[in-house]
């Protein structure tokens, strides 16, 4: 919402949009579905809004695009990131963050590429966490690795009975999917049970939370060796607009952004690129105009395809793996361990 | 004008009001209503089972929930139409319902609460845990009842549920039966003693109640299109619960009054933002501290001083 | 020691860490029942008020872990009392109608305010506390977390203290008069209206210490009081609605059944487990394991 809130400024300070000063109008879904539905149903209804951008939870978002195919509004898609929303192919809706198919696919290349054999996938109860724990046992099978794999209640506190679970397997990586606190408790607590970070086991957590720094408030000391994925890295900067976007959001709010502030940025770039590209705010032209464009965002190009399937008007991103490599460190001095053509060090293991 | 026909003046416009409500309302207000007729049913039917019957129940969430869930399973896995997958929500409401009431029959008091509770708590995890068939935290897309985007139908459909729900409680309140689960609620001994055969009131309380329950569960589903195990938390009960003591727990009208009035509080209440659940459960402990008879019981209460000082003291 | 055997205790002994501090709750539950004859619905949001007077002390002032687990309690007996003279009064005043009635909806209602007033004060995001050790601690079957193993013997301690207090000092002779009969502690000249503030608040400060000692494991926010009261009712139930004794029976009961469904079944129902143990409990013997009155 910050960057959302930056770029708005940036627009009215600089005039507005077709003469017209934009407006954000903000409301709390709460990542639950029938929450999203009724805050959908007022901002379309009530506040009579001409785009929605923003919800990172699938399947609020899986709830609210059904609200935006009924009233015909354009949606987009800021860090939801289940193939499903994608593939229903519903022309109002855009996708900005990467798809579950996109992300594992990577992971799995990481997996392998550094030379797991044996790793246990834990994921939530989402339709992110059950989506990638399907793709990356296809993945891994492909692969001719042994896998196992656990789904946790996203509420749970205490991961124990599953960290042991998982201890018994052996396995030689710990990839967990699971948002919010939990992941800070999992690897406390994995970390605690003997589990990983540790010399015969490494530790990768796919999601955002890896990048705030609540990390070391809540994990503390078992965060270190903590391998996790991000779209940006100073040492590995996409476009001119990164850094200052990065630099601006930093002074302004006191803490950097992570990879979902510059999607939040990307998204009010497109719709403000739409609505210059369409002279208007109608639905229809603003489709048109988003399949269209090929803008420059602060993670790369952005463009929407319009084939049909899981990559649907959905923009590429490019992904790194880094790795925390001391207590406390703050994620642009991480060490990128991959992919092999952007890497500044080999994967480090405790002792 | 003699007060009564004041009343009748007064019945006959809220009558053409609420007939032609969408047509007034607005979008917005139409589905504030909707929400307010789905909790004027579910409120009503815990107040037979709570106000009338004396049984207490938190469970009446869950009920509401598996009639959500039932229909929605039916509709979307089975291909059935909304209309029969209500049905099948109404039947599983009851049968639920009847299967709390005779694991709860022995029970008495704050044992008979604690189980329910019990039961409500293990019937939300069971839904987050059984992703494969519920989908979990994430909820389940539901099918709508109406096809296009008007909420017309849904209100009087609705609308029409509430009559039905009311009209069979009323029936039932001030029939033999009604009687009997008052005096079950007063003393369940005595009436044990004076003959009542104790169990069979206490499941049918307990099975229509869940029936009715999950009635407007099936019919919300299909109205939100969505399913959620937020729907079963406790929190959702806090609202059956403070729209039961607002509005007179052991009234008829009592939970009419307060599931609108709650209701329409909520949405106003909004632009609290955070602070809006907090203010709610406040006035909620309030309500119950000073006024535990609800609004109604507050609003006889300043009729009757109000008569009192209208007419002059007799010498 | 076979491979599953050695699982199983594994499971038991992490499930009766946890466990012990959970009983300790259930022991304040325990007193407030046993005293005042009402089951606490809002037991739950007291843990969580103790989990956030925690963060508040140890991180917020700088207080030291042990130091903010006392000042949690303290803080919260006073709450609890105050609670108890606002809104529960009317229970022993004679005139409502349906009196258990009016305690379970007012307890409900309390903790649906509890839990939601915290989000404008703190914020809906989950805060730690600072934790009473770093590291982990290898038990033999299993390596738990040092935090863990320390709050749980704290809890302990707890327990043993407050069993002390019941049956030494003069306050405990008191609490258990009343809760064996009042009427005939009345006449014996206790005073037991002024006993109920402090039963309700020796019960709530039990359940903020739990809150207190659990913080930096589970972190604190608004909700994390469900999940608690939960454990607490199961352990109530099965040991004994009002019994001491039975509260810590019921907690290591709890802990070993919920390993054996975690074995058996699958880790993600261990929650529920609590649950059925309550129905079935109550189903079968309806005062608990060891019920009764006394406590």
């Amino acid at each position: 919402m910050r960057a959302f809130q930056l770029r708005i400024d940036e627009i009215n300070a600089a005039g507005g949009l077709l003469g017209r000063p934009v407006e954000l109008v903000f409301e709390d879904s709460g990542g639950a579905p029938e929450k999203g539905t009724a805050a959908m149903e007022k901002l379309v209804n009530k506040d009579k809004v001409v785009a929605v951008a923003g919800e990172g939870h699938s399947s609020a978002l899986l709830a609210e695009m059904e609200v935006a195919k009924r009233n015909h509004i354009v949606l987009i898609d800021c860090e939801a990131w289940s193939d499903q929303i994608r593939l229903r192919g519903y022309q109002e809706v855009f996708a900005i963050p990467a798809g579950n198919t996109m992300f594992n696919k990577k992971i799995a290349e990481f997996v392998k590429g550094v030379g797991f054999q044996r790793p246990f996938v834990i994921g939530e109860d989402t339709d992110f966490g059950i989506e990638s724990i399907g793709l990356l046992e296809k993945a891994f099978q492909e692969m001719g690795l042994t896998y196992k794999s656990l789904v946790v209640d996203r509420t749970t506190k205490d991961f124990v009975p599953f960290l042991l679970q998982a201890k018994e397997f052996k396995p030689d990586i710990l990839v967990c999917n699971v948002t919010g606190v939990g992941s800070y408790l999992l690897i406390k607590q994995a970390k605690e049970t003997g589990l990983a970070p540790t010399a015969e086991c490494a530790f990768f957590s796919g999601v955002a939370d890896m990048g705030y720094p609540e990390l070391w408030d809540t994990a503390a000391a078992s965060a270190q060796y903590v391998v996790w994925e991000t779209a940006i890295h100073p040492k590995a900067e996409f476009t001119d607009l990164t850094k200052p976007f990065v630099d601006k959001f930093t002074k302004t709010y006191n803490r950097p952004p992570t990879y979902s502030g510059l999607q939040a940025y990307d998204c009010i770039l497109v719709l403000e690129e739409a609505i210059k590209m369409a002279g208007s705010t109608d639905t229809d032209k603003l489709i048109a105009a988003l399949e269209k464009m090929k803008i420059k965002g602060t993670r790369g190009e952005i463009s929407f395809p319009t084939e049909k399937g899981v990559y649907y008007h959905q923009a590429y991103v490019p992904l790194l793996f880094l790795q925390y490599t001391a207590v406390g460190q703050t994620p642009d001095k991480c060490e990128i361990v991959f992919p092999p053509e952007l890497k500044t060090a080999p994967l480090a293991k405790p002792k | 004008m003699s007060s009564k026909a004041v009343k009748r003046a007064a019945g006959i416009v809220l009558l053409v009001a609420l007939l032609t409500l969408p047509f007034w309302a607005g979008v917005y207000w139409t589905h504030v209503s909707i929400l307010s007729l789905y909790y004027v049913i579910v409120v009503s039917s815990w107040n037979l089972l709570v106000g009338y019957t004396g049984q207490m129940s938190f469970a009446q969430v869950s009920f509401s929930s598996l009639g959500g869930y039932a229909s929605t399973i039916m509709a979307t896995r089975l291909g059935v139409h909304p209309v029969l997958g209500m049905v099948v929500g109404v039947a599983a409401g009851a049968i639920a319902g009847y299967l709390l009431g005779v694991l709860c029959l022995r029970m008495r008091g704050v044992y008979h609460s604690l189980a329910t509770l019990a039961f409500a708590e293990a019937f939300r995890t069971v839904l987050n845990l059984e992703y494969k068939v519920t989908r979990g935290s994430l909820g389940l897309l539901s099918v709508p009842l109406f096809p296009g985007t008007s909420k017309v139908p849904y209100y009087f459909t609705v609308l029409g549920l509430a009559a039905c729900t009311l009209f069979i409680l009323d029936r039932i309140i001030r029939s033999p039966v009604g009687f009997t689960l008052q005096a079950i609620r007063e003393d369940q001994t005595a009436a044990s003693v004076a003959g009542v055969p104790l169990a069979r009131f206490k499941l049918f309380a307990f099975s229509l109640t869940a029936g009715m329950a999950g009635l407007g569960g099936a019919f919300l589903s299909h109205y939100i299109g969505v399913v959620t195990p937020d729907w079963a938390t406790q929190n959702a009960m806090a609202f059956i619960l403070a729209m039961a003591i607002m509005g007179g727990l052991g009234t008829f009208v009592g939970p009419i009054v307060g599931a609108v009035t709650v209701q329409f509080l909520a949405e106003y209440l909004r632009v609290l933002g955070r602070y809006y659940m907090s203010f709610f459960g406040l006035t909620v402990l309030l309500m119950l501290r000073f006024a535990p008879g609800g609004l109604l019981a507050v609003f006889q209460n300043l009729r009757a001083s109000w008569a009192r000082r209208r007419q002059p003291a007799r010498e | 020691m076979s491979e599953g055997l050695k699982l199983f205790l594994s499971y038991v002994v992490s499930g009766l860490v946890i466990g012990n501090v959970y009983g300790l709750m259930a022991l304040g539950l325990t007193i407030i029942l046993g005293v005042m004859k009402i089951v606490n619905f809002a037991h739950g949001e007291f843990y969580m008020l103790g989990g956030y007077a925690a963060y508040l002390f140890s991180i917020k002032l700088g207080v030291s872990p042990l130091l903010s687990i006392v000042a949690a309690m303290v803080i919260v007996f006073l709450i609890g009392a105050f609670v108890e003279r606002a809104l529960l009064t009317p229970f022993y005043g004679g005139k409502l109608d349906r009196p258990s009635d009016y305690a379970l909806l007012m307890t409900f209602a309390l903790s649906v305010f509890l839990m939601n007033v915290m989000i404008p004060i703190f914020g809906p995001y989950q805060k730690s506390a600072a934790p009473l050790a770093q590291g982990s601690v290898n038990l033999g079957v299993v390596q738990v977390g040092a935090t863990r193993l320390l709050a749980s013997l704290v809890a302990i301690l707890l327990m043993a203290l407050l069993v002390v207090v019941l049956k030494r000092t003069s306050l405990g002779v008191a609490l258990r008069a009343i809760a064996q009969d009042r009427d005939a502690a009345a006449v014996c000249g206790i005073d037991v209206n002024r006993m109920n503030p402090v039963a309700f608040g020796i019960g709530t400060a039990m359940a903020a210490a739990a809150g207190a000692l659990l913080a930096p494991t589970f972190l604190v926010y608004p909700a994390c009081g469900t999940l608690a009261a939960s454990k607490a009712n199961a352990i109530l139930v099965l040991g004994g609605m009002g019994s001491v004794k039975g509260a810590i029976i019921g907690a290591l009961l709890l802990g070993v059944l919920e390993a054996l469904g975690v074995l058996f079944l699958t880790p993600g129902y261990r929650d529920v487990y609590g649950f059925i143990v309550i129905v079935l409990v109550l189903l079968i013997k309806p005062t608990g394991l060891f019920g009764g009155q006394e406590i």
